[in-house]
């Protein structure tokens, strides 16, 4: 393979790409994880729920996909929270490993229901995706250009994490939020209601995680099976960056999205997922708490 | 400790019986594969008693499935040679990992064994590799039961039931010996493990060791006795997730739990696909996490709770919970 500038410039924008949707499911894992210290590995799931509900919206209401967005990322949310009330809240002090079992049978539960409403819609269970009204347009930039999808995608991640940080920065609700991921007893003590934190917490990161499935769902067809291993990798990632650190995740997030679209071209399609292991591997062996993980 | 060897005894003569009974296909391969993910699982227990949890017991599972077929195709061994022999590389390769991971701890852990599993699909897919491995054709396993042994099932089925009672009684001996004692004191408190002079690093490598070859033991017995196709397909994330399903929902860190919760737990997944399809993997889905909260130490809790809802006497000591 030739690396010229074009094919360059290619690997990186899809790096990204990848890198904003990689971050985005990331940054909802560390908020979950951040407020109770919970790991839920069905997130990929959830991601692929948003996926199927911006589907629906855009085929039935006929709009441009990005104005359903917010609608998706609302219900999906509502999903959440629901998830967190009915499944996690019951089994949480028992053990870590319990959350694990449990993400499992939410995955078994949510791929199979995905499965059956597609396969009542679309007759079969066929890969399907959102086709966006830019797909042909893109920006010029000299001797490359780059397509208004990636803009948009970009453009709304920077946004939404920006908007996150500041929220969870500079307002009362946020200073509760990261309260409870602090310390959950001085929390309650404090008046926190920690177990609506709790139901908050999944809420917002279910919405980003649908954020991140309709880009998904924009940027390539999906079935009910495909939102598994971004999650874990999305998992990788906020290791990677340091449990509980968002601007960890949001680093670590683009600098997986990149090494795999350096790895997709230049080592073929195989070594894209294992690379990402490869380096988280290489980097915990390193560094046993991860780039920006505290050392304890 | 004698109820339990009654219950074994009975469980056991239960099991051989099944042959005598119905020699349909279908019950004999639904139970033969519930005793691979039995001896699976059992070995996933091990190092999960040390306190070590693996999401990626796929990659050890498919490399003691791969070293014996190899093994088996390339010096023309028997099969029934190649399945105690390959998987030794298995555990080297576990020895190795082992040493990769033991500063590593619960979450850190589990990431990096997952990818391990990732890694090895793509270095046996790896053009590099085709002269042995066959790339994504994969390879045909010779038969463990020669041709002339008929029916072959039913010698399927007892070859299998040997093997999960034999990994059974060695994971006995284990929880009764001074290793045991020593894994748990380390998934317990590794500080009081090694004030009290156990060397942790090396009991922790010796349980990866353990439990590596016993998964590579069940992945190469898979293939040579039940699904003669080996391709990298078995490297697939849910093989990792199988030994974790089937412990947990049995009871996680207990000497019974793995084989209660393979069997019970696998009949169920098989018998809510059969009936229903996408609507029973919905109902298991909906299954596994009812166990999971009202039974947060497996479906053994309820069997060990049983004397004391029959007669009205219970247990004094409770289940500690087990921690990751």
């Amino acid at each position: 393979m030739v690396l010229d500038a074009t094919t360059i410039t290619r690997i990186i924008f899809w790096g990204l790409v990848a890198g904003s949707i990689y971050t985005l499911l990331a940054t909802g894992l560390n908020i979950i994880f951040g407020v109770m210290k919970v790991v839920n590995f069905a997130h990929g799931e959830v991601m692929i729920l948003g996926s199927y509900v911006t589907f629906y919206l855009w085929s039935m209401a006929q709009l441009n996909p990005y104005m359903v967005i917010p609608v998706a990322m609302l219900v999906v949310a509502g999903l959440g929270m629901l998830i967190e009330r009915l499944s996690f809240r019951p089994i949480k002090g028992t053990s870590k490993i319990n959350e694990i079992f449990l993400s499992l049978a939410l995955i078994l539960i949510l791929q199979n229901a995905m499965a059956v409403v597609a396969v009542a819609n679309l007759r079969e269970l066929k890969p399907v995706l959102i086709s966006s009204p830019f797909r042909l347009e893109s920006i010029p930039l000299g001797p490359v250009s780059l397509p208004n999808d990636f803009a948009v995608i970009l453009s709304v991640t920077a946004l939404v994490l920006v908007g996150l940080l500041l929220v969870l920065r500079r307002t009362g609700f946020g200073r509760r939020l990261r309260a409870v991921s602090q310390n959950r007893t001085a929390a309650a003590l404090m008046g926190v209601d920690v177990e609506r934190m709790d139901m908050i917490s999944f809420g917002i990161g279910s919405a980003l995680a649908a954020l991140a499935g309709a880009f998904l769902a924009i940027l390539a067809p999906f079935d009910p099976y495909s939102g598994t291993f971004p999650a874990i990798k999305a998992f990788a990632v906020i290791i990677l960056g340091g449990l509980g650190s968002i601007s960890g995740a949001v680093v670590a997030g683009f600098i997986l999205g990149l090494s795999e679209s350096a790895a997709a071209f230049l080592l073929g399609g195989v070594w894209k997922d294992a690379i990402a292991f490869a380096f988280l591997t290489a980097i915990l062996v390193v560094r046993p708490e991860g780039i920006f993980g505290e050392r304890g | 400790m004698k109820k339990g060897f009654i219950a074994g005894i009975i469980l056991l003569a239960t099991a051989s019986a099944v042959p005598m009974i119905t020699q349909e296909p279908y019950i004999l391969q639904t139970l033969s594969i519930a005793y691979v993910f039995a001896i699976y699982s059992i070995g996933w227990n091990i190092l999960a008693l040390s306190g070590q949890v693996s999401l990626g017991h796929a990659a050890f599972f498919g490399i003691g499935a791969y070293s014996s077929v190899i093994l088996a195709r390339a010096y023309g061994l028997p099969p029934a040679i190649t399945v105690v022999v390959g998987p030794l590389f298995t555990a080297l390769v576990g020895l190795g990992i082992g040493l990769l991971c033991v500063r590593l701890k619960e979450w850190f852990l589990a990431m990096v064994t997952f990818g391990f599993a990732v890694i090895m699909q793509a270095i046996v897919v790896d053009d590099q590799l085709r002269w042995l491995t066959n790339g994504w054709d994969g390879l045909l396993a010779p038969h463990l039961i020669p041709p002339e042994f008929e029916p072959r099932r039913v010698w399927n089925y007892y070859a299998l039931l040997a093997a999960t009672v034999i990994t059974y009684i060695a994971s006995y001996l284990i929880f009764n010996s001074r290793l045991g004692l020593a894994f748990k004191t380390i998934r317990d408190n590794e500080l009081v493990a090694r004030v009290c002079g156990v060397k942790t690093m090396r009991y922790k490598l010796l349980s990866f060791v353990i439990s590596t070859y016993i998964a590579g033991v069940a992945g190469a017995l898979q293939y040579h006795v039940l699904f003669r196709f080996l391709s990298p397909e078995v490297f697939h994330l849910q093989t990792s997730f199988w030994p974790l399903i089937f412990t947990v929902g049995g009871g996680l860190g207990t000497l019974e739990g793995p084989l209660i919760g393979s069997i019970i737990l696998w009949l169920a997944w098989e018998a809510f696909r059969a009936i229903a399809g996408f609507y029973g993997l919905i109902g298991l889905g909906i299954f596994l996490a009812l166990v999971i909260i009202l039974m947060p130490g497996g479906i053994r809790s309820l069997i060990a709770k049983a004397p004391s809802l029959i007669y009205g006497f219970g247990e004094r000591r409770k289940v500690i919970s087990q921690g990751m």
